[in-house]
């Protein structure tokens, strides 16, 4: 196959996947990791969410923002993995993200950490702008509460 | 996610906005309900920015392993492929560098050389439009009569005889044309003057009407236009002559043939000298 692609990618379509999506990796991993408290968890969950991008790429517009598609794949891939198991990440503030469910920590990665508009992010999450504002305030309360070892 | 109701209040709202506030996005309509909630929350404020900021800054400091980007990349070309490919380019560039490399290289050598050449044009032996090659001549004339043995490489009266000698002087920018007997005066031999920069042949001729009055036909390379002069040009009969002068020699100046120049030095005067070129010329 020329260029070597695969998944039938032609080769406008790996600059784009390279380009928007791959070196994002990151956002989707830390993502990952805020959900599952896991490293193995976030690595597990960020090759899935790729795999979700790759099967559908062909369908991806070009206006959609990259940030917005990566977290609403990796929300999916996860409803899908929740259940599996991951060691632990000894990592002091994930330790500490416990004790507030898994949505809340999800609500609190968009907003606070990727920094996307409530409206986003409750499209992220299927949901509307009070739940992510609910859920924020539950994520917050628990930053601005619990004590966290540095 | 779970429904909620629309609108927040209380604790709720305090933290919900929280973020909003710190960063300065409060909407104006909850000012003053945040406001009233802050009052008393003054410290999970300071708690909760710098926790946030604690929990941005750890997961900042994660990332996937290169195994994981590995696989992800692989997702969209293949590795082996991608690295002969890549292989491949960088074998391109080192080529494209090679030629670079050589072009640079030769241009140096070529500035390098043109430098040289420049310096050697200025401090190799002057060329003719830089020197008085005229007025060495005028002394080489006198020194030849001084020292007629010395300075005389073929010592002959016959024309014929200087004529062959001349014409097989080695090392020559242009073929020496003798001029045509001149009446009165006798060939007495033939002087080669090697300058660094080039060689000049003399005829020497003398004149036993004239009590061995001596006259000296100088041959050497070059056109006139490129000698130092500053006088006017004479003409006589089509011999386009300069007039140059010492105390002790008249000499003419004239392109006798394309590539060579001549000069007759003598104690006859200018007009005189070039009535014998013109005589020992053909027109």
């Amino acid at each position: 196959m020329a260029k070597g692609l695969t998944n039938g990618f032609s080769e406008k379509q790996l600059a784009i996947y390279i380009s928007q999506y791959y070196e994002r990796a990151d956002l989707v991993f830390r993502f990952g990791a805020l959900l599952s408290l896991s490293r193995e968890g976030a690595e597990h969950l960020t090759e899935q969410t790729f795999r979700l991008l790759i099967e559908d790429f062909s369908q991806v517009k070009s206006n959609t923002s990259p940030e917005v598609l990566l977290m609403a794949l990796a929300w999916k891939a996860w409803n899908k993995i929740k259940n599996d198991k991951f060691r632990e990440w000894s990592v002091p503030i994930l330790q500490s993200m416990k004790s507030i469910g898994v949505e809340q920590r999800a609500a609190l990665f968009a907003v606070d950490i990727a920094g996307l508009e409530i409206s986003d992010s409750a499209k992220i999450f299927n949901t509307t702008d009070a739940v992510i504002r609910q859920m924020l305030a539950t994520g917050h309360k628990h930053l601005a509460t619990a004590t966290i070892s540095v | 996610m779970a429904n909620a109701k629309n609108e927040l209040w209380g604790e709720e709202l305090f933290y919900g906005y929280i973020a909003d506030y710190l960063d300065g996005e409060l909407p104006s309509s909850l000012v003053k309900q945040f406001e009233s909630e802050l009052s008393s929350r003054q410290q999970e404020l300071s708690a909760f920015q710098a926790n946030r900021g604690r929990l941005q800054s750890a997961l900042g400091d994660i990332g996937g392993s290169e195994a994981l980007k590995h696989k992800l990349r692989n997702l969209a070309q293949d590795d082996q492929v991608r690295e002969t490919m890549e292989a491949s380019e960088i074998a391109d560039v080192e080529k494209a560098e090679l030629w670079s490399n050589v072009l640079r290289r030769s241009t140096l050598v070529a500035i390098v050389l043109g430098i040289v050449g420049v310096l050697v044009y200025f401090f190799m032996p002057e060329r003719l439009g830089k020197i008085d090659i005229v007025e060495y001549i005028g002394y080489e004339a006198l020194a030849i009569e001084e020292d007629p043995e010395g300075r005389t490489n073929l010592p002959s009266s016959d024309a014929e005889e200087i004529r062959q000698f001349v014409a097989a002087v080695p090392g020559l920018e242009f073929r020496p044309t003798m001029l045509r007997p001149l009446k009165g005066w006798n060939p007495e031999g033939v002087s080669i003057i090697d300058y660094d920069f080039m060689k000049v042949i003399a005829v020497n001729y003398t004149s036993p009407e004239r009590a061995n009055e001596k006259l000296h036909h100088f041959m050497f390379g070059g056109v006139m236009s490129s000698m130092k002069y500053k006088g006017e040009e004479a003409d006589y009969r089509g011999i386009k002559y300069r007039i140059y002068g010492s105390d002790k020699l008249n000499l003419i100046v004239w392109q006798q043939t394309p590539d060579m120049i001549s000069v007759l030095a003598g104690r006859r005067s200018a007009p005189e000298l070039a009535e014998m070129a013109r005589a020992g010329t053909p027109e």
